[in-house]
């Protein structure tokens, strides 16, 4: 049986060393002079990562914990000669820092069993804000674009999913109240928070121009897949009978963190590699780099085509394990079950459909089509030590398609292996033919050499130029738009000024803002601010009350001693 | 006979568009192009050479290839036959992502060549079918619901008779429901025109307007087999169970034959909806196919 450390490990040593080897040339210029507090911190994180993983009990687990926010937030901060970075850092910070508190108060109430529930909502909270259930997502969006690329490419793949390591300790921990009870807890809150935080974090992802932003937000949205699968093993680890598919749910959402890890780490890595060669992340400024960064690109692409959870790649077996967990708990026909079914099911394959829409305008907008700025026209491949450490990532991945299967099997002792085993078998099947058909084609160009080169069709016009191509902002327009209301997409439209007749300028600019901010945290602390403002009444620099205050306490605390 | 029943399947796929098209031509008194008219376009473009946008890379050029390939996968794993081969294995999941993996391609290739109006139709086709999924996905719970199997074949070809009689309602309005995802995957009335030529009306068209040749075949062969896939899947998830074999095949492959005229006689007697208010005729049918469950679970 592999051990929950070897799983959570190896995401760690793995993106950790390739991240590595892209800091080397990711960070140049001006920057390096910053060069060893970059290795301090980056080296100092990977330490706690490995000691969070096999902290062996409460106090050392909390140690490191809190040791792992701290460096990473050094790492966070790394440019933080820039305004937005500082704010980034801020907010880490602080969504550390309260997830460590509600730690340690789960830690402190989980043993008796009348505030076993208390314990557990204080460990949702606190694993929640490191893994990025909602509304505790929050950080993400914020501290993974401002952190240099190979720190957001280790913080993704290898250190959220460390908050499910500390959530199936707490579990196996977790000893006021019935296993049973606490299994079906435990699945509810994480098929809940999973189902929104999947099609949540991937219909945010869509309307993202930055690069990096859109990947922190398909983060969420793998972290929610991941609790869905967890959360189906709950419920049906509460059955007796089910115990294999419990163990193939389980085991598919372990493997995703495997997937998750590499691909979102190579991907972490390519937008990297693009902001250091082109200067920019706004995909409406991109395009066109496949041609100009073959390498960086065709890794993007594939990575991406993985993450989208499509055949033949390893997101996709992950996926299909928890899809027939899914689909076995609907077989069921209990009520309860059922529901979960339905749940998981739909909610799969709504991110499904949302992740292909995702990914097809990050590789659309940044890679294909023509440069639509200046910087992406001249951009150039990059060192090759950047491309080869996305490409180490990517052969993971594509080690982990039969990897997943036999990781499944070695799981659930055989249970669905066929199944699994056939559709990586497909997918192969559709690879190959694939090739074939490309062989044919080529068979059926003879004058496949010459490869006559025309312009698009626009119309009948004959020079289109970049600016009529579409933008990768209105390639989602359409979604963006039907789902405006949760979304709220705010349009800055500049519109013509002066004479109709020969209009100047015109833009428009969109932001889709993180709801959860908006909508929860910012009233949420402007309260607690305004409750502390009244705490001014004592502070207010008077000397005169400071020493009637001290009065007071001495005289209380004299009557105090008197009486008892 | 599995392997020979999907050869005949992937032979016959062109034929179907034919018999659509013939429809649709008997109802406007033309004479129309002949119900083999695609195998000849098929075999033309098969002898030209393609040509590619200037801008377009290397996913440009395998773009039709791979999502043909992809369609190719899931007809090869379908029941044709009632079951046996390995659609008693892999659920019905993984049919329908190997139709999205095909998706993606002709989506990515359609971005790559860098046109506007190819842009506009990747970006409807990825809008429309991330619509869809959740309906389909519905009625594939409800069909497992209703027959307590999740492979391909077990799902689709359980329904008994008394179970029909039992839950007809639930069965009409999952049938109502897969029969939107079936016109609209296929981009059809009244979702797509397929003859429109407006390229700021089109969907599936609009992002093929730079292929050509070869490519262009590939695609023109694998919207036919998609169509001929769908319909398959549509008839065998409501016919009655005819045995295993080549009467399975044979009653399906008449079945497809009739509901293909009659997509061409909707097409042919309605206007195209909308075109903004699509995601919301989609979202009745999301509604509708939850119906259906709500209907089984709770009666």
């Amino acid at each position: 049986m592999l051990s929950t450390e070897t799983i959570f490990c190896t995401p760690v040593i793995a993106v950790g060393l390739a991240a590595a080897v892209h800091a080397t040339a990711y960070i140049h210029g001006e920057a390096r002079r910053h060069l060893p507090r970059f290795w301090f911190f980056f080296v100092s994180t990977v330490a706690a990562m490995v000691a969070v993983v096999f902290a062996d009990g409460k106090l050392p687990f909390l140690l490191a914990w809190e040791a792992m926010g701290l460096a990473s937030a050094g790492l966070v901060a790394f440019e933080s000669k820039e305004k937005s970075v500082r704010k980034a850092t801020w907010i880490y910070l602080l969504a550390c820092h309260a997830g460590a508190c509600a730690l340690m108060l789960a830690g402190v109430l989980m043993d008796r069993p009348e505030t076993a529930i208390a314990a557990f909502a204080c460990a949702t909270i606190g694993f929640g804000l490191k893994i990025g259930f909602p509304p505790f997502h929050s950080w993400l969006p914020e501290a993974h674009p401002a952190a240099p690329a190979p720190a957001s490419a280790m913080m993704s793949g290898a250190m959220i999913p460390l908050g499910f390591c500390g959530f199936i300790r707490f579990f196996h921990l977790w000893s006021g109240i019935e296993p049973a009870n606490a299994a079906m807890i435990c699945g509810w809150t994480f098929l809940v928070l999973g189902a929104i935080g999947s099609v949540g974090g991937i219909l945010f992802a869509l309307p993202q121009a930055n690069l990096k932003r859109l990947l922190a937000f398909s983060s969420v949205e793998n972290m929610g897949v991941i609790a869905m699968g967890l959360g189906l093993a709950f419920l049906f680890a509460w059955q007796k009978t089910a115990e294999p598919i419990a163990k193939l749910c389980w085991g598919g959402a372990l493997a995703h963190i495997l997937n998750h890890a590499f691909l979102k780490g190579s991907l972490f890595l390519a937008a990297g590699s693009v902001l250091r060669q082109t200067g920019t992340l706004d995909q409406d400024r991109l395009g066109g780099l496949m041609r100009r960064m073959p390498f960086t690109g065709t890794l993007f692409t594939v990575n991406a085509f993985g993450l989208a959870g499509l055949p033949p790649l390893n997101g996709f077996i992950g996926e299909l394990a928890i899809y027939i967990g899914a689909f076995c708990a609907i077989r069921t026909g209990e009520p309860m079950l059922v529901g979960a079914g339905f749940l998981a099911a739909l909610s799969l394959s709504l991110t499904g459909g949302f992740a292909l829409a995702a990914y097809a305008k990050a590789i659309g907008g940044t890679f294909l089509g023509e440069p639509r700025s200046q910087a992406a026209a001249q951009a150039v491949e990059t060192p090759r030590r950047m491309w080869v450490a996305q490409l180490v990532l990517t052969c993971l991945s594509i080690a982990m398609i039969p990897g997943t299967v036999l990781f499944i099997n070695r799981m659930t002792g055989g249970f669905a292996t066929d199944i699994l085993t056939v559709a990586a078998a497909l997918g192969c099947a559709f690879a190959t033919l694939a090739a074939a058909l490309l062989l044919l084609r080529r068979f059926a160009c003879p004058r496949g050499a010459e490869k006559p080169r025309l312009p698009v069709w626009d119309c009948g016009y004959d020079s289109p130029t970049p600016r009529m191509a579409y933008t990768a902002t209105a390639f989602t327009q359409p979604l963006a738009d039907l789902f405006r209301p949760l979304l709220r997409t705010r349009r800055h439209v500049l519109t013509f000024k002066g004479d109709p007749a020969s209009p100047s300028d015109a833009a428009i600019v969109t932001e889709t803002d993180d709801v959860a901010i908006g909508g929860l945290w910012r009233p949420f602390f402007h309260k607690i601010a305004r409750v502390f403002q009244q705490a001014h009444l004592l502070q207010n620099g008077s000397l005169h009350l400071y020493i009637l205050i001290i009065l007071i306490a001495v005289l209380a605390l004299l009557v105090f001693a008197l009486v008892s | 006979m599995n392997i020979l029943c999907i050869i005949l399947a992937a032979v016959m796929a062109p034929l179907f568009i034919g018999i659509v098209n013939q429809t649709k031509a008997f109802f406007a008194g033309r004479r129309g192009p002949g119900m083999f008219r695609l195998y000849v376009d098929i075999c033309k473009l098969l002898r030209k050479s393609c040509p590619r946008p200037r801008h377009s890379t290397w996913l440009f050029d395998i773009a039709q290839s791979a999502s043909l390939a992809a369609v190719i996968a899931a007809t090869a794993v379908f029941p044709w036959t009632g079951g046996g081969g390995l659609s008693s294995f892999i659920p019905a999941a993984v049919f329908f992502y190997l139709l999205a993996a095909g998706r993606f391609f002709t989506v990515i290739g359609a971005l790559d060549a860098g046109s506007a109006f190819e842009g506009m139709g990747a970006s409807r086709e990825v809008q429309f079918s991330a619509l869809v999924e959740p309906i389909i996905f519905t009625v594939l719970g409800f069909l497992v619901l209703l027959t307590g199997d999740i492979s391909l074949s077990g799902a689709l070809s359980g329904i008994a008779p008394e179970s029909w009689k039992a839950n007809v309602i639930a069965l009409v309005l999952a049938f109502i429901a897969f029969l939107a995802v079936f016109l609209l995957e296929n981009c059809r009335v009244p979702f797509d025109d397929p003859e429109t030529h407006l390229e700021l009306t089109m969907i599936h068209e609009a992002m093929l307007l730079d292929v050509g040749g070869p490519d262009l075949a590939f695609a023109l062969y694998g919207a036919a087999l998609k169509f001929e896939l769908l319909a398959a899947f549509l008839v065998m998830m409501f016919m009655p169970c005819f045995g295993q074999g080549w009467k399975h095949a044979a009653v399906m492959f008449i079945a497809i034959a009739l509901l293909s005229a009659v997509t061409g006689v909707v097409e042919s007697v309605m206007a195209r909806f909308r075109f903004l208010k699509t995601p919301h005729t989609l979202m009745g049918a999301a509604l509708v196919a939850a119906l259906a469950v709500l209907i089984h679970v709770c009666f």
